[in-house]
């Protein structure tokens, strides 16, 4: 809640409890934007930069459970607080499994949903970090040449110069020179760190011996 | 052990009224009235209430015996029994539509007399206690609709509730600000009241349903009657997943009933089609609600669901009371349809769908007003 306040979506059928949603937390001195239902929320063009979704379970054509399970096939990252008429634990346990970060019953408190709401949006903040990080790591690894891919790999491996010249058949004087330049491009300072971006990044090392 | 009856004599031919009086008066039953006329019959029926009419087929006038018989059948309990020298196939089975309580081939004996008299005072009674059981069921079926609504009810209730304290504690929060912001105050204010009226409607509608009032008929539009009870089904379709599909003919369709049962019976209708819907198999999850009209004289309304079906054994047997095919279920809600539908006159029936599913079918007597 740095520079901006936070985008909240609501998105209900009932538009009593949608409009007291949007006015309530707008008196909070958040953003608010309202959606009918989640095709609705779904097809919006700026949906990316919500912080939270304010979700009712009792939507129409989707419900909302079936939304929530269907969050990674609609590449939903947004983390999402349930509110439902309907308090069986069954639910809530499903809501919560399939990524929910809070599940309230109706009627909820405007407090206890600040709160969610609150816990939502620090999520969120942590998650665009993540992916802003490993969006920058992708860049880096994008500008290594082929072969600085493959010293970077047996290096994340663990594996000493004189191995690593051995085992993809060059002199180990330019595996060095290698290392000191993709050290940089990735602006990695240590091997330790290095470890952790291949890692991040999900490439395949290769076996060491 | 007998009672004295006291009986209307509808019969033209003054000598044969008149030793029809003397024969009840020797078996211990009183005239209280004659007359040679059907209509007068009519109206003498309405007016000083006997316990019996005997009723000859053959009247001067307008209307016979039998269509005289109709009209007091249709506008009172009191039971008919026919007088008649003529015993041909065609009388007989006019006479048997109306349903009388008797038949009495003239001339005939004290003997015979007091026998018919003494059955149809019998039938009489059978008849009162029929309609007081079904009215016992059909406040029963009142309570148990109520329990079942009370879900649906709760969750409606809820809604209003919620926005109400959401927009009053927005309103607060507007107030307490440094600058405050009134406009936005007022607006939340105003959306609290808006939504404890509409609290206040569903509270209504529930009243409605809940007064455990006798039967009162009156013409009611019957498409109405369905968008009430699909206004307080839809809340519960829609958590189970279900897709409505109405389909209800254009203008009013005008009948006359109870509209309070008239709503139980398709809210009946309707849950059953969703809990079939609901444990269907591989199919979507859909039920249609249809009306319309049958000819000039009925109107129909139509409950459609895609569901695993009736098995075709059991198909006569589901408007049984106690009869269920739910684990949960009491069986009572087609037996109280069925004794509701029947106390308007009218037919309720099921059958299956191609390739699958059920429909059930209500026919009523379309109001003539």
């Amino acid at each position: 809640m740095t520079d901006r306040s936070p985008i909240i979506a609501v998105i209900d059928d009932d538009k009593g409890i949608r409009e007291a949603l949007d006015g309530m937390l707008r008196s909070a001195g958040l953003s608010v934007v309202c959606f009918a239902s989640t095709q609705e929320y779904l097809a919006s063009a700026d949906r990316h930069q919500i912080n939270c979704i304010v979700l009712d379970v009792h939507l129409p054509e989707r419900s909302g459970l079936d939304f929530l399970d269907g969050i990674v096939q609609f590449d939903v990252v947004t983390p999402i607080i349930v509110i439902s008429g309907f308090a069986d634990i069954p639910m809530s346990v499903r809501a919560m499994k399939a990524g929910a970060v809070e599940f309230l019953t109706k009627p909820v408190r405007a407090m206890d949903l600040l709160a969610a709401v609150e816990v939502a949006v620090a999520r969120d903040r942590t998650l665009r970090s993540a992916r802003l990080a490993l969006k920058e790591l992708n860049a880096h690894y994008e500008t290594l040449t082929p072969r600085e891919r493959e010293v970077f790999v047996h290096v994340a491996a663990g594996m000493m110069n004189k191995q690593i010249a051995a085992a993809i058949g060059i002199s180990e004087a330019t595996v060095k020179l290698h290392r000191g330049t993709l050290m940089r491009k990735m602006a990695a300072n240590s091997v330790a760190n290095l470890v952790r971006m291949a890692d991040r990044l999900g490439v395949d090392l290769p076996p060491v011996g | 052990m007998t009672i004295r009856a006291r009986v209307l004599v509808v019969e033209d031919d003054r000598i044969v009224a008149r030793d029809i009086g003397e024969q009840l008066g020797r078996i211990g039953h009183s005239v209280i009235g004659v007359t040679a006329s059907g209509e007068a019959a009519v109206a003498l029926a309405r007016s000083s209430k006997p316990d019996l009419i005997l009723m000859d087929v053959r009247l001067e006038g307008r209307i016979d015996g039998i269509d005289a018989a109709r009209e007091i059948r249709a506008s009172t309990q009191i039971p008919v029994v026919f007088l008649t020298a003529y015993a041909d196939d065609e009388t007989i089975s006019r006479a048997g539509a109306v349903e009388p309580f008797g038949y009495l081939l003239k001339p005939f004996e004290d003997l015979q007399l007091r026998t018919v008299i003494e059955m149809a005072l019998r039938g009489r009674r059978a008849e009162e206690a029929l309609r007081a059981a079904q009215a016992d069921i059909a406040r029963m079926s009142r309570l148990t609709t109520m329990g079942q609504l009370t879900a649906s009810i709760a969750h409606e209730v809820n809604q209003p509730l919620m926005a109400v304290a959401m927009n009053a504690e927005a309103c607060m929060r507007w107030l307490e600000t440094e600058t405050g912001n009134i406009a936005e105050a007022r607006a939340a204010a105003g959306r609290a009241v808006d939504e404890a009226h509409r609290a206040g409607a569903i509270i209504a509608r529930v009243r409605s349903v809940a007064r455990n009032a006798p039967m009162t008929f009156e013409a009611l539009d019957l498409n109405e009657t369905i968008e009430t009870t699909l206004s307080i089904v839809r809340p519960e379709l829609r958590g189970k997943g279900i897709v409505l599909e109405t389909d209800l003919v254009a203008g009013r369709l005008l009948v006359v009933g109870d509209g309070v049962l008239l709503q139980q019976v398709i809210f009946n209708l309707i849950s059953n089609a969703a809990d079939a819907a609901a444990g269907a198999d591989g199919t979507d999850r859909r039920i249609k609600v249809a009306s319309r009209m049958d000819g000039a004289e009925h109107v129909i309304i139509v409950v459609e669901d895609g569901g695993n079906g009736i098995e075709p054994s059991l198909r006569e047997r589901v408007f049984d009371p106690f009869f269920t095919t739910k684990d949960d279920g009491i069986g009572m809600g087609l037996a109280i349809c069925k004794s509701v539908v029947t106390a308007h006159h009218g037919q309720l029936w099921c059958e299956p769908l191609v390739p699958q599913g059920t429909r059930l079918t209500v026919r009523l007597p379309r109001c003539q007003i």
